[in-house]
């Protein structure tokens, strides 16, 4: 839990954030809030690929709702690219930061490209008609995902997987710095959830985002991912790459859980063989 | 391809309500010959008084109050689905309309109780009851508002509207239960709706706030559309959805508490021509659908309106029924084609 020291490079910087949920109905007992996590420290550098891990009902939504501003935090600060998260105007939030929800939208009748399209609103005229650059800029976010072939389709036609890609590239077509992912491999089968982690990460490289995103791929986040943050209920959020969470023995207890050692090792020589494999898989989509 | 299509259909709706509120002018219980209506409305004059009458007095009002209402409700109607994102939503699900129907039910029915009956009181009588709607319907959207700024959920919102809604009728219950028969009567025939209550300087006014009202709801296009995506991604994308609620419930509830006002509670069509829209637009981008629900609202309501008056039905058919009776097949066949269409795909 130290804080690092490069905070030009950090997009997102969390100091001593507690989040949880405010009661609304009494605000004069303002006290009873329910707090889910607290103390938390880090920071989420640009041009890297965060994933956020941890059990059930251990606060992850909850950090991602208080980060991308849909939850006030309970207390401490989040600066986002260096200014307080509170202070932003909506405006000014929907072009610095974009998110990737969980729930459906469950749009009938409009295409795919639309639906990206939309992402251009906080740049769009007061009727939201698109102009010829933010054509180009969806064809572009389109071009980038690698979704051609689903521009035209309608949205409601479109598989889990096809869909989750549209709205990264909706992410993308809002032109924020920081993209915010919600579970983004959530009800998708194992090749899709390492298409989309790859495409995330070429997302970071390529286009020099910030994702920060939460999983429960664990093996996958730990494959792909620049830094990893693990949340636990008693010990706080862990932070560091794959390799130092391992070696300080943080992983120890999601792939030990029976207590001894073999697992743990045969966990981490699972995780190397889906690495290889993801590997493969990433030289298949290339060609 | 698409766009010239639209515009295509767009346009085929706006001549439909051209000619259908001809057929408005032409058709009634007296017989007019086209050629004479023709002069009457081009200011040309017609050697028949009465019925020069008869088409300014009685039928353009009532085909003009037909199509302000419809596109009216229509828009409203389209406003309430996309803003609870729920098919079933429609101008009378808030209550709006339940609350203009309380006011009305006061008026009418407490004057009796007050030992004076409205039916005697001639123009202020019409002009209380239009009054006395507006404040029933505004009131209700008042609360509506109140508690849209308060409670999260859509869901939650909708189940409040229809409680609100359930207590109006209630209250509506126990005020007739101590009124006098003829005002009961006069109750009822203000809940079967009409085009035709609106007359001379009041049309006027209706007309003319139904033309402001209409286009300024179209500035929502924008907002509606991103509610689309559902609130969390509206949010993201720099919209207030408190601030939206509230214009979009404002907007829409004002339409209807206006319609309900001067025309009774029409049902159904609010309901139905946003269905019709999606179904032959293929589309949800409220760019296309609001003015597509203006015009085939219009359209629709004049349509309803020449089948209550149809000769023979005069005076049987309210209105009411009429949009019942075509707007429930309507939107059932939408959804069937819809259907068919997805398996298809």
């Amino acid at each position: 839990m130290k804080l690092e020291n490069r905070d030009m490079e950090s997009t997102v910087v969390i100091r001593d954030l507690t989040i949880g949920y405010r009661k609304h109905w009494r605000k004069e007992e303002g006290s009873r809030s329910k707090i889910v996590a607290g103390n938390i420290n880090a920071s989420i550098r640009q041009g890297e690929l965060t994933c956020l891990l941890g059990a059930n009902g251990v606060g992850k939504s909850t950090l991602l709702k208080t980060l991308s501003g849909f939850l006030e935090k309970l207390g401490g600060e989040i600066m986002i690219m260096g200014k307080e998260l509170g202070s932003y105007t909506p405006k000014e939030l929907s072009t610095t930061m974009g998110v990737v929800l969980t729930d459906k939208c469950d749009v009938r009748n409009m295409s795919a490209r639309d639906i990206i399209g939309m992402g251009r609103s906080p740049y769009t005229s007061f009727w939201g008609t698109l102009s010829r650059d933010d054509y180009r800029i969806v064809d572009e976010s389109i071009a980038m995902i690698g979704i051609e072939h689903l521009s035209g389709r309608m949205v409601h036609t479109l598989s889990d997987g096809e869909r989750q890609k549209v709205m990264i590239a909706k992410a993308l077509a809002q032109q924020t710095p920081i993209i915010i992912l919600d579970e983004p491999t959530a009800f998708l089968d194992f090749p899709s959830k390492v298409e989309i982690m790859q495409l995330l990460h070429k997302l970071t490289r390529e286009a020099g985002k910030t994702i920060f995103l939460s999983t429960h791929d664990m093996e996958l986040a730990l494959q792909i991912a620049d830094k990893i943050w693990i949340m636990e209920k008693k010990k706080g959020c862990a932070i560091g790459t794959a390799e130092e969470l391992a070696q300080n023995g943080v992983l120890k207890p999601f792939f030990n859980r029976s207590g001894d050692d073999f697992n743990y090792e045969k966990g981490l020589l699972k995780m190397m063989e889906l690495k290889r494999l993801s590997d493969a898989a990433d030289n298949l989509l290339r060609i | 391809m698409i766009k010239r299509h639209t515009t295509l259909i767009m346009a085929a709706i706006f001549v439909s309500i051209v000619a259908f509120a001809f057929l408005n002018l032409l058709l009634g219980t007296v017989r007019i010959p086209a050629s004479d209506v023709f002069n009457i409305i081009l200011g040309r004059g017609c050697s028949n008084e009465i019925w020069e009458n008869i088409i300014v007095k009685s039928r353009l009002p009532q085909a003009l109050t037909a199509i302000f209402a419809g596109a009216g409700l229509s828009v409203a109607g389209l406003l309430m689905q996309t803003v609870f994102r729920n098919p079933l939503a429609g101008p009378s699900v808030l209550g709006i309309s339940s609350g203009a129907s309380l006011g009305v039910a006061f008026v009418i029915l407490m004057s009796g109780i007050m030992g004076q009956a409205l039916s005697q009181l001639g123009f202020f009588g019409e002009f209380a009851v239009t009054i006395a709607a507006i404040i029933g319907a505004m009131g209700v959207m008042g609360i509506i508002i109140f508690v849209s700024q308060k409670v999260k959920g859509n869901v939650t919102l909708l189940i409040i509207g229809v409680m609100i809604g359930h207590i109006a009728t209630a209250i509506i219950g126990v005020l007739k239960f101590f009124s006098v028969e003829e005002d009961i009567r006069a109750y009822v025939i203000w809940g079967l709706g009409s085009f035709a209550k609106v007359s001379g300087g009041q049309m006027v006014l209706f007309c003319t706030i139904m033309a402001v009202l209409i286009p300024l709801s179209m500035l929502l296009i924008k907002t509606l559309n991103l509610l689309l995506l559902g609130d969390g991604y509206a949010r993201n994308l720099g919209l207030n959805i408190k601030r939206a609620r509230f214009y979009v419930i404002l907007a829409a509830g004002v339409l209807v508490a206006i319609v309900t006002a001067y025309c009774g509670p029409i049902s159904f069509i609010g309901l139905a021509v946003p269905h019709l829209c999606r179904g032959i637009f293929q589309t949800s981008d409220h760019r296309i659908l609001m003015p597509a629900t203006v015009l085939a609202g219009a359209s629709l309501a004049l349509i309803c309106n020449l089948i209550a008056r149809m000769p023979g039905f005069e005076g049987v058919l309210p209105v009411n029924s009429v949009t019942a009776l075509i707007g429930a097949p309507v939107v059932v066949s939408v959804l069937f084609r819809k259907r068919k269409n997805e398996i298809g795909e």
